[in-house]
């Protein structure tokens, strides 16, 4: 499949799309970036996508055929114009049931080096079979989406032109990957201080970021996705979890995939990227705002006691993780 | 059916067969394909294990700052992991169990591996956490704990961190032994939250530390090389034997071919019997037999030999005219024997027989009796193909696995093929590489000149070797060793080139290691002096570009002389460590740290444009520095002193920055060590006035312009002259006399006075032998030593010398020494001033009451006399303190036994207050200012002095 591959730029305060070649220099993801030695990277500006393929699984996210009772898709609980999330405690699948974890954000997911609070997704692909056929989500069965989808000659039609097996649980998650690679936010204030604008990012922010490694914050977010590539307990510094809190099979967290005692309250840490607009917090909700959530990592991960001052900056920081979705065209 | 039909049947089924044929052969191809895929992906697995021990290295030892090198380390490596997982579900043959198991254990090792991993990256955010937070609050809250408290979370922190290097047990028992003593002293004082914390941080490092260390020794145990290079041995092995199947499916393909031709051989013969039947058919058969490239003959029924081809006349070229129509098969096999010397044969499955004949030829052949009688011979010259074959073979194997990677592009610079290699070392797969030009690769670190070059080359004489940089996948930029040779055809032109490359990246690692080595120093790691100039020279031309300035700190350790001393150089070493560590602790990578020598470094701190930055930077210095260092267990504490001075402000060259610098930290070691000072151009005046001091000293030691005059020291009871003390004058042409109190600290600094001091204990020695000999005066003569001489020479030896040399006797001389000499009650200087003592000359202690007036150490030190500083007798007068001190210590002189001179006595109020207090001996001006010997003697004579 070497066609429809197009090739998306954007622009530091703008959008410019445009073939192939990265040309006039241009290309800003080639711009050497001034901090290279921080641990956060930035989000490159550009990347490839299989344009088709892209705008099957657009479809597909929001489609509600994909739930057992035609009411839920995706989309639903991952509000794209909403920073990819609901701002629900816990979501709520068919029939008004609750789920039992908050949900994560789509956007930038394709940066993290597992899926699911627990890691037990390899990779997108994999984790976008796990709603639909889970009975509080989309409650599904994959037979019925299928004949569903066959249904409609236009979704026919698509899976035809892009896959020789037509349409199948593997081809479906395939199309929504190929659409969730593209939910990246870019361009970032932090990231256009980290490619060398020293002025994008405010006083205020510069202290909160000195104050995230001060603390050792960045121990565990790092990288490109400011978190989302390793595992941690929920209280490595002091335990948070005891016999009262513990209330659901949820909050063994990987230790439901490994079944080892090593892995009790170990989850995935998760991106800092858009968590300023994703509240509440942490892998049951439970927590309703940024500030909180600052509050509780500080002394149960890292044993510090923060001032308000402090609290008030690391959280301005993480504002300036933030940057833009551009929805990619054809 | 007509003749002409069958043939034309014939024909049909021998394409068809070849088709057949070719099809088996390809799906063949296909699996041996698959299997070299295999091993390129076992081996891209190798080398993944190999990185994925690199990378876990890096990050317990906190070299990543982000995981996502590791994270994408794993993903490749799960990426082959789940091929393999692919390829043992794929495998054709449930016959080879053994393939089948390696390649499962190796996706168990993997996996543990890559959940080690994880469990590594946990650990290492928790270690890096506490070990940042214990850091930064031993740093910040110093006042809020006890000293024992700070001293041993100190010590528990550096052990710590040597734990975390070195992991031994030795070290993490002494860590946790100082810790254990750090919890009781905590459980019984009354500390804070503060110190609570501060526990539990080190209980979760050295939690995280010891977790580290398990899971880095697992990975290393661990790994995967042994089981891969199995797996590896294993698929080739399969490939071999694959490849060798192959071959038999290219002998059923010319079985085919024989049983067709046999039925060809039954048409002729058909023809033959009717022999009119059709000329034309005959002629057709004919036409295409001769073109065939078997070898071909047909013997009938009575065995006479009928028809044979082109081919198969070729093949029988010896027999000459002897092949002919009627041959009998028995002449023919008579005639082959005889020219035709077999070395080989190989009998086949089917009756046919694989010949090798003398002259290498090697030729299959079949006699097929015909079942209506007659015979059909077809040979097939298989020399070609077995050379290939062999040649393939053997190439094949190198291509896939050489260690060097292999390139073959075609004539329009597209690749066409790679090797294994080639994959390993650029990151690149086959699939895609295959199609593009090799420009993938480029660097972009040669300009296109160089490329010219080497294009140009190749035109010319057809290769090209050298090095060259090019880019991995990764972005990686790395050097190798490249040949390219250029395959022609028949004709001339170009057909193929072949890039032969190997990765010199170790290579040039130690290339990098001897540049390292001559520019860095090996203890600190820091730049060294050569480096630094460069550095500064690079600064300097970047800071007159734009237009910016730069600072350059002069740091030196303060008593760290006296460290090296007491605790070894050891120590000392790891001293000079602990402040490299510092220092680049506080300075950006874009400055640069260098150590010059011995405890001295210096800091180019480019763009230092604001002054309250350069103060604040100087600050954190001093504070930071000035932190008690844990040293072999024992807490030391020292300072720096830092001279600081700015391009272009102060100096524009490197020479001349350098002496500002150095200026300014001498001027911040007057003002008392560990302080600061900013160059000031008097300083650069003063430097200048040292130098050219310097330069004159030398001058008037070689010219001889230094004389020595004697003040007389009086017995205040009997008004008559004991002895005198020898004081040095410097009769300088241009500079007239100049002070001893501005030239001496310069001789001390150069170490001229180790020379001067000889000159002067030896011209005082010969005059006042000279009195008491030959003038018959019992005056004796005292002379200063500088510690200086004390380290440097054998003074004991020199005065020894000088004594027998100059013929006084060794009562007569008293050696003056200064307090400073004491203090460090060193070992050696009592050994010294003992074996002085022995030979007989007096010591005496100058200057006594300025430094560390203690009379107690006296008492183990060889002394006769103590010269009682002149600044406590000018007041002695005015201050009854002055007064009660020089009270005090005639007092205490006395009772030690000890004589007591007083200096600069001037008038006559303080020669009585002296003479009540029984003072033993007084020199001054109220007596006689120095004098050259002549005029002594002459005052002595004149009796203006009385002996």
């Amino acid at each position: 499949m070497l066609t429809h591959k197009v090739r998306v730029f954007l622009m530091a305060g703008g959008l410019f799309l445009g073939a192939a070649m990265p040309v006039h220099g241009q290309n800003l993801s080639d711009t050497p970036s001034l901090h290279v030695d921080e641990p956060i990277r930035p989000i490159p500006l550009s990347h490839e996508v299989d344009a088709k393929k892209v705008a099957l699984g657009d479809r597909l996210f929001h489609e509600t055929l994909l739930s057992g009772d035609n009411t839920v898709s995706c989309a639903t609980c991952h509000i794209i114009d909403n920073y990819g999330v609901d701002n629900q405690k816990v979501s709520a699948g068919i029939e008004g049931k609750s789920g039992t974890v908050n949900s994560p954000t789509v956007m930038n997911s394709r940066f993290n080096f597992a899926q699911f609070w627990d890691g037990r997704a390899a990779n997108l692909q994999e984790q976008a079979k796990g709603p639909v056929t889970n009975p509080i989500e989309m409650g599904a069965v994959w037979e019925d989406v299928i004949t569903k989808l066959q249904g409609e000659p236009e979704y026919a039609q698509a899976f035809s032109d892009l896959y020789e097996d037509d349409i199948t649980p593997d081809t479906i998650t395939d199309a929504i990957q190929h659409y969730e690679y593209t939910l990246n936010t870019v361009n970032s204030p932090f990231d256009q201080y980290l490619r060398g604008n020293d002025d994008a990012i405010s006083d205020q922010q510069k202290r909160g970021y000195s104050l995230f490694k001060e603390f050792g914050c960045v121990a565990c977010h790092q990288g490109i996705n400011v978190g989302g590539n390793m595992y941690q307990r929920m209280g490595a510094f002091i335990p948070y979890f005891n016999k009262e809190n513990t209330n659901s099979k949820d909050d063994l967290g990987r230790y439901n995939v490994t079944k080892n005692e090593r892995d009790l309250h170990v989850f995935k840490v998760p991106s800092l990227r858009v968590a300023a607009h994703t509240a509440p917090y942490f892998h049951d909700g439970s927590v309703a705002t940024l500030e909180e959530a600052i509050n509780i990592m500080a002394r149960y991960q890292l044993g510090h006691d923060i001032t308000l001052q402090e609290n008030k900056d690391i959280q301005a920081f993480i504002q300036s993780l933030s940057g833009a979705y551009i929805k990619a065209a054809e | 059916m007509k003749s002409s039909q069958l043939i034309a049947l014939l024909f049909v089924g021998m394409a068809l067969t070849i088709a057949l044929t070719f099809h088996l052969f390809k799906s063949e191809t296909d699996e041996i394909n698959s299997l070299a895929q295999t091993i390129q992906i076992a081996q891209k697995v190798k080398y993944l294990d190999t990185k994925l021990n690199e990378d876990a290295l890096k990050a317990a030892s906190f070299k990543l700052v982000h995981f996502d090198s590791l994270v994408k380390t794993v993903q490749s490596l799960t990426l082959a992991r789940t091929q393999l997982n692919q390829f043992v579900t794929d495998i054709p043959d449930k016959t080879r169990p053994a393939l089948g198991e390696q390649i499962h254990n190796l996706i168990l090792e993997t996996d543990y591996r890559i959940e080690l991993i994880e469990q590594l990256k946990s650990k290492v955010a928790l270690a890096r956490n506490s070990s940042n937070y214990l850091l930064s609050s031993l740093r910040a809250r110093t006042n809020l704990l006890s000293t024992e408290i700070r001293d041993l979370s100190i010590r528990t922190l550096n052990d710590l961190q040597g734990y975390q290097i070195f992991p031994t047990p030795q070290r993490l028992q002494s860590a946790q032994d100082i810790l254990a003593r750090l919890k009781e002293i905590v459980a019984i004082s009354s500390t804070g939250k503060a110190v609570e914390n501060l526990l539990r941080h080190m209980d979760v490092s050295f939690a995280a530390a010891q977790d580290i260390s398990m899971i880095q020794t697992e990975l290393l145990q661990k790994n995967s090389q042994q089981t891969i290079d199995q797996l590896i041995t294993t698929l080739q092995t399969v490939q071999m034997s694959r490849s060798n199947t192959t071959n038999g499916y290219l002998f059923l393909l010319l079985i085919v071919a024989m049983m067709i031709f046999m039925a060809l051989a039954y048409a002729v013969l058909k023809w033959h019997q009717a022999s009119e039947k059709s000329h034309k058919n005959a002629q057709l058969f004919e036409d295409a037999a001769s073109s065939m490239s078997e070898g071909f003959a047909f013997f009938g029924p009575d065995d006479k030999l009928i028809f044979w081809n082109a081919t198969f006349e070729r093949l029988y070229k010896a027999l000459g005219e002897r092949l002919k129509r009627g041959m009998s098969l028995e002449e023919f096999r008579a005639a082959q024997k005889e020219t035709e010397h077999l070395v080989q044969r190989e009998a086949q499955p089917d009756g046919s027989y694989l010949d090798l004949t003398k002259s290498g030829q090697w030729i299959l052949s079949s006699n097929t009796p015909m079942s209506h009688g007659g015979r059909a011979l077809v040979r097939v010259d298989l020399t070609e193909q077995k050379r290939t074959q062999n040649q393939l073979q053997l190439a094949a194997t190198v291509f896939q696995t050489a260690s060097e990677a292999m390139m073959v592009t075609n004539d329009n610079n597209i690749i066409e093929m790679v090797n294994p290699a080639f994959s390993q070392i650029t990151g690149y797969t086959e699939d895609e590489v295959i199609g593009k030009t090799p420009q993938i690769l480029s660097s972009g670190r040669h300009d296109e000149a160089y490329y010219r070059q080497m294009f140009e080359e190749l035109q010319t004489s057809g290769t090209w070797q050298g090095e060259i940089w090019n880019r991995r996948k990764n972005g990686e930029i790395y050097p190798e060793w490249l040949s390219i040779t250029t395959i022609h055809d028949d004709d001339g032109g170009m057909v193929k080139r072949v890039s032969l490359f190997t990765d010199i990246t170790s290579r040039k690692k130690s290339e990098e290691r001897i540049h390292y080595q001559a520019n860095y120093d090996s203890l600190t790691d820091l730049p060294n002096r050569n480096l630094f100039r460069d550095r500064l020279t690079q600064s300097l031309n970047l800071a007159k570009r734009n237009d910016q300035r730069v600072a350059l700190f002069f740091l030196d350790i303060d008593n760290f002389k006296h460290i090296n001393d007491t605790l070894g150089h050891i120590i000392g070493d790891e001293l000079l460590r602990h402040v490299a560590d510092r220092l680049r602790s506080l300075f950006r990578n874009s400055d640069t740290i260098a150590r010059l020598s011995g405890d001295e470094f210096i800091i180019i701190i480019n763009e230092a444009n604001t002054d309250t930055g350069v103060k604040l930077l100087l600050d954190r210095v001093l504070e930071c520095l000035s932190l008690p260092y844990v040293l072999d267990g024992n807490t030391t504490y020292t300072s720096v002193s830092v001279g600081a001075t700015f391009y272009p402000d102060d100096a524009t060259t490197v020479d001349s920055l350098l002496q500002n610098a150095d200026a300014a930290m001498f001027k911040a070691k007057d003002l008392g060590r560990n302080t600061y000072c900013f160059f000031t151009p008097e300083m650069n005046s003063r430097a200048q006035e040292r130098h050219d001091m310097e330069v004159a000293l030398h001058k008037a030691m070689e010219k001889g312009h230094f004389v020595l005059h004697y003040q007389p020291i009086i017995d205040p009871q009997t008004q008559t002259v004991k002895t005198t003390e020898s004081l040095v004058r410097w009769e300088c042409p241009e500079r007239g006399l100049v002070s001893p109190g501005k030239f001496i600290p310069v001789a001390e600094d150069t170490g001229l006075i180790v020379p001067m001091g000889e000159w002067i204990l030896r011209q005082a020695c010969f005059d006042a032998a000279q009195w008491v000999h030959e003038d018959g005066l019992d005056i004796g003569v005292s002379v200063n030593l500088s510690s200086r001489q004390f380290q440097r020479s054998d003074i004991v030896k020199i005065v020894a010398d000088t004594l027998a040399q100059t013929g006084l006797p060794a009562e007569k001389l008293t050696l003056e020494i200064t307090e400073s000499l004491l203090v460090d009650d060193d070992s050696d200087v009592l050994n010294v001033l003992r074996r002085l003592r022995d030979l007989g000359v007096h010591l005496s202690i100058d200057d006594f009451g300025t430094g560390y007036s203690s009379l107690s150490y006296l008492k183990r030190f060889p002394i006769s006399t103590l010269k009682i500083d002149r600044s406590f007798i000018n007041d002695v007068l005015n201050d009854p303190e002055d007064a009660a001190l020089t009270q005090a210590i005639l007092s205490m002189a006395q009772s030690l036994g000890l004589k007591v001179v007083a200096e600069g006595v001037e008038t006559q109020g303080q020669n009585d207050f002296l003479k009540e207090r029984n003072c033993d001996l007084i020199q001054g001006f109220f007596y006689s200012k120095p004098l050259p010997r002549d005029q002594l003697m002459e005052k002595i004579y004149s009796q203006e002095l009385r002996i």
